[in-house]
């Protein structure tokens, strides 16, 4: 059993190590960079760790303690190796600093992560001066490259990588004049708000997006506005006279070699369908991590990949009956999006709500029956939600069923 | 070969007694064309811009289309040179690896006054000899399924289609660079001066350069060097355009260059493929009293408004970015290709609108024969016509890549996810000529930062690149020369 895993971030290191203990004769972990680890070493705060190794760690911790994982279960790891084209055979082509490689392996389990939103993929009216980045460049410059990124800081976004960004600015000197957020309620953690904002005194702006980016050659200022019923409210522009422009305007699952194996790409999570194991429609081809769509914890991203890994071994691709599980009303992302039944372990699922709901109640729904129901207090659509289904709830799904996943308020 | 930049090279003293036969002020598509078409004969030519790399202004944000030829009113030298333009880059594309696509056009008609002028453009097209037919409802949406199905007939223009217009400056320059011709950049022209023994001083921001002929190609400059030649009766006026770019998982909507029928303000708003994949369209059409190249939220939102009558699609969906074009529009409605009425030896190229990029080789032909008017031109026995950039491992058989990869192992090292450009390519752009020497200059050539993520990954590591293959400090690397800096130092050796 060949089992290959494009990407050595967290989840590509958890679904290797996981498939080599499951007995996979061989493990490759292909890596385009020159390092395993991902996005963790540019995540030196601490916070990862608590769920999957019980204890808290920063980025580069949590990478370390995986990284030993990998080294110590004799998985092999390609570096500086990039796939640049995946079949729907499972056939790989691969890029190195040796030469173009082809393999085949039984098993391909995608651990591709995730890309930032570009400024034009909102469309953020302007001059194009340098000096805006994305949340995540801005941090891998700092904290990798030890680059002074900038002096006068404006953060648009209050997803957590956002928040963390605006911090790790005023950290190495910056003053972050304010972070924008469109929506009237705070995107990352609560506790991300107040350790990385309210303790550094910097302004959030709720319902405000930035307008316009003024500058010819670096960034000069920005413009920001009130915001009301996705419109921006007149008279309320103020102008921000910064020299960097940080954006955290969302994550997109790396889909392009998902999409190369001719898997269907859906529109809210931006990747393909999986079931419980992670396993697409394509016998033997899985998709964890951030690639199947953003989640809110590395805990849940190593989590996710390693049910994957052993699963690649053990079930060598075969599937089983399924059901169709849809976001409803109320509900933004659901993670799996298929059901393979009877089962011996009885699943859960994953969802992100739409917005905050203080008090209400999940429902799993076929047409107008309850599957199952369970109560929730404090949804936050910065959270993944865990709804893990009871023995006779999953022994009541039917093959072929489409379920929907709804929220709702008492 | 030789590429200067007046900023760094020193050129005071050199520049004092620098005599050349010819001198093109303005590296955009005209400025490039002309250089490449001059550098055949044996003469001292001389391409300057202000700006930090090649490819203008106007020619590196518009539509990067090559029109038909229906459009122009006949007889003027804008549809005579736009039909030569047409079937020269039939050529040029060939000889200079310039990535084209003849995809043909359509230009749909909605209603009976758009049929009244698709009308028009077809007796256009026959009267200047270009291909034309006219298209009805049900020939078009068999062409084209996508587009608006309120279409009632389309004017279909099949030599006419989409090139790669930063690619197209960069070989031309590159030509003429190989066979002899000399580039500066960072130079601004101040004034132009005719001297008692018949040469003309260039006066620059790096010092005075002289020449018996001047080109001027200054795109929405033009105007204002004329002016400093006392030439004052001609004057520009910047028309915006702005554009969105679009993921290339959407570049297949459509097939053809989609237009609407025309108004007097210009063609309208286009649905185009571009010759990279990606889905392009835009441009609005903003007459300014100023150069002013911010998008702006009403323009944008007038594209997609546009965009979406001609081909109904979530476009902003997979928008990756947006950016504004000024047009030159001159203040006679036709190109000015003509000697200048106060300087002998100048020679004005001025009020270059669309279809500007599609008849540049035609009007560099045109700016030959006027210098042929002044000096004696003397074929080079020697000319080399052919331009190749350096490889691109995309699209190379994989054991060409293999090969490539084997001399040197950074062309396997893949710097740009998105568009696949490997550290090997950029390090070959960086020693090209004309050369990369910044972001935005390696975009243009190899493509990187131009992907779905907008350089989010690659742009700190060809900051490293740079840093390293042009030893620059940190705080030198920039997006576009000047002070487009993209970071401010390196916070742990302190040199910031």
């Amino acid at each position: 059993m060949f089992v290959a895993v494009v990407g050595g971030g967290p989840a590509g290191m958890a679904a290797a190590v996981s498939a080599k203990r499951a007995g996979a004769d061989r493990v490759v972990i292909i890596e385009r960079a020159e390092r395993l680890g991902g996005v963790l070493p540019q995540c030196i705060h601490s916070g990862f760790g608590v769920n999957y190794y019980g204890e808290d760690l920063t980025g580069p911790e949590f990478a370390e303690r995986l990284r030993a994982d990998v080294k110590a279960s004799s998985v092999e790891v390609w570096l500086n190796a990039m796939v640049i084209e995946a079949r729907p055979d499972k056939t790989l082509i691969i890029s190195t600093p040796h030469g173009i490689s082809f393999v085949k392996p039984d098993a391909v389990i995608f651990a591709v992560g995730a890309r930032e939103r570009p400024r034009g993929a909102i469309a953020i009216p302007g001059a194009r001066p340098a000096g805006v980045y994305t949340a995540g460049t801005a941090q891998y410059m700092i904290n990798i490259q030890g680059f002074e990124v900038g002096k006068e800081v404006f953060v648009l976004g209050s997803g957590d990588i956002g928040l963390i960004t605006a911090r790790r600015m005023a950290l190495e000197g910056a003053k972050v004049h304010g972070v924008a957020e469109l929506m009237p309620f705070p995107g990352g953690l609560a506790r991300n708000v107040q350790q990385c904002l309210k303790d550094f005194n910097i302004p959030l702006l709720l319902s405000h997006t930035v307008t316009e980016v003024l500058g010819s050659e670096r960034v000069e200022a920005v413009k920001v506005a009130q915001v009301e019923n996705g419109k921006t409210v007149p008279g309320t522009e103020k102008v921000f006279p910064v020299d960097t422009l940080v954006l955290s305007v969302g994550l997109l699952p790396e889909a392009e070699l998902i999409r190369q194996m001719g898997l269907p790409i859906l529109p809210y999570t931006g990747s393909a369908a999986v079931d419980q194991f992670f396993q697409t429609d394509l016998p033997g081809v899985y998709v964890v991590g951030n690639g199947v769509g953003i989640w809110d914890l590395v805990d849940n991203v190593a989590m996710s990949a390693s049910v994957a890994g052993s699963h690649a071994v053990k079930y060598e691709g075969r599937s089983s009956d399924l059901a169709e599980v849809l976001p409803g009303v109320g509900v933004r992302v659901v993670i799996p999006q298929r059901l393979s039944l009877g089962e011996s372990d009885v699943p859960r699922i994953w969802f992100r709500v739409a917005c905050p709901i203080p008090v209400g109640v999940a429902l799993l729904t076929r047409g107008e029956e309850v599957i199952a129901r369970k109560g929730f207090a404090g949804l936050k659509p910065a959270e993944m939600a865990e709804f893990p289904l009871k023995e006779e709830q999953y022994r009541a799904i039917r093959p072929g069923d489409k379920l929907h996943l709804r929220v709702q308020q008492p | 070969m030789e590429t200067s930049s007046g900023k760094s090279s020193g050129m005071g003293p050199v520049a004092h007694t620098a005599v050349y036969d010819v001198i093109i002020i303005g590296a955009g598509i005209v400025g490039a064309a002309a250089f490449r078409e001059l550098c055949k004969y044996d003469l001292r030519v001389l391409l300057l811009d202000s700006l930090h790399d090649v490819g203008g202004d106007a020619s590196r944000a518009n539509s990067a289309i090559l029109h038909g030829g229906f459009d122009p009113q006949p007889g003027t030298l804008m549809s005579d040179l736009n039909k030569e333009g047409v079937q020269l880059w039939f050529q040029w594309t060939q000889e200079l690896s310039i990535d084209v696509e003849w995809t043909g056009s359509l230009v749909l008609a909605f209603n009976d006054a758009d049929i009244a002028e698709i009308t028009r453009l077809y007796h256009n097209g026959k009267k200047v000899r270009v291909p034309v037919k006219f298209l009805g409802r049900d020939e078009t949406l068999r062409r084209e399924p996508v587009v608006n199905p309120e279409v009632r007939a389309s004017l279909y223009a099949p030599v006419s289609g989409i090139i790669d217009p930063f690619q197209a400056v960069v070989a031309l320059v590159g030509s003429g660079l190989k066979n002899g011709g000399k580039l500066m950049l960072d130079t601004e022209v101040t004034h132009l001066v005719k001297l008692p023994d018949g040469y003309i001083a260039v006066q620059t921001n790096h010092g005075e350069l002289r020449t018996k002929v001047v080109i001027n190609a200054a795109g929405l400059n033009a105007a204002h060097i004329m002016r400093t030649a006392g030439e004052d009766w001609f004057s520009i006026h910047p028309r915006r355009g702005q554009y969105f770019i679009l993921d290339k998982n959407v570049g297949n909507l459509v097939r053809h260059v989609i237009f609407r029928a025309p108004t007097p303000k210009g063609k309208g708003v286009l649905v185009s493929r571009t010759t990279h994949g990606n889905l392009l369209i835009g441009p609005t059409a903003e007459d300014l009293t100023e150069p002013d190249r911010r998008t702006t939220a009403e323009g944008l939102a007038e594209v997609l408004q546009g965009a979406k009558y001609l081909v109904p699609f979530p476009y902003e969906r997979h928008a990756i970015a947006q950016y504004a074009g000024l047009r030159a529009i001159g203040s006679v409605d036709d190109f000015v290709v003509q000697h200048s009425k106060v300087m002998e030896g100048l020679i004005n190229a001025a009020g270059i609108k669309s279809p500007g990029l599609t008849a540049a080789p035609g009007i560099a032909h045109r700016l030959i024969e006027l210098v042929t008017d002044l000096l004696t031109l003397e074929e080079k026995r020697d000319f080399d016509p052919y331009f190749e950039f350096p490889p691109i491992l995309r699209e190379l058989p994989y054991v060409d890549r293999e090969r490539l990869i084997k001399e040197d192992p950074t062309y396997g090292h893949m710097v740009c996810r998105c568009e696949l450009v490997t550290e090997g390519e950029i390090k070959s752009v960086l020693r090209m000529q004309p050369a990369a020497t910044d972001l935005d200059s390696i975009k243009r050539r190899v493509r990187a930062t131009a992907g779905r993520c907008q350089g989010g990954f690659c742009t700190p590591r060809i900051i490293d690149i740079l840093s390293r293959e042009l030893n620059l400090s940190y705080d030198q690397v920039t997006k576009f020369g000047r002070n487009s800096k993209l970071v401010y130092g390196d916070n742990r050796r302190g040199d910031a």
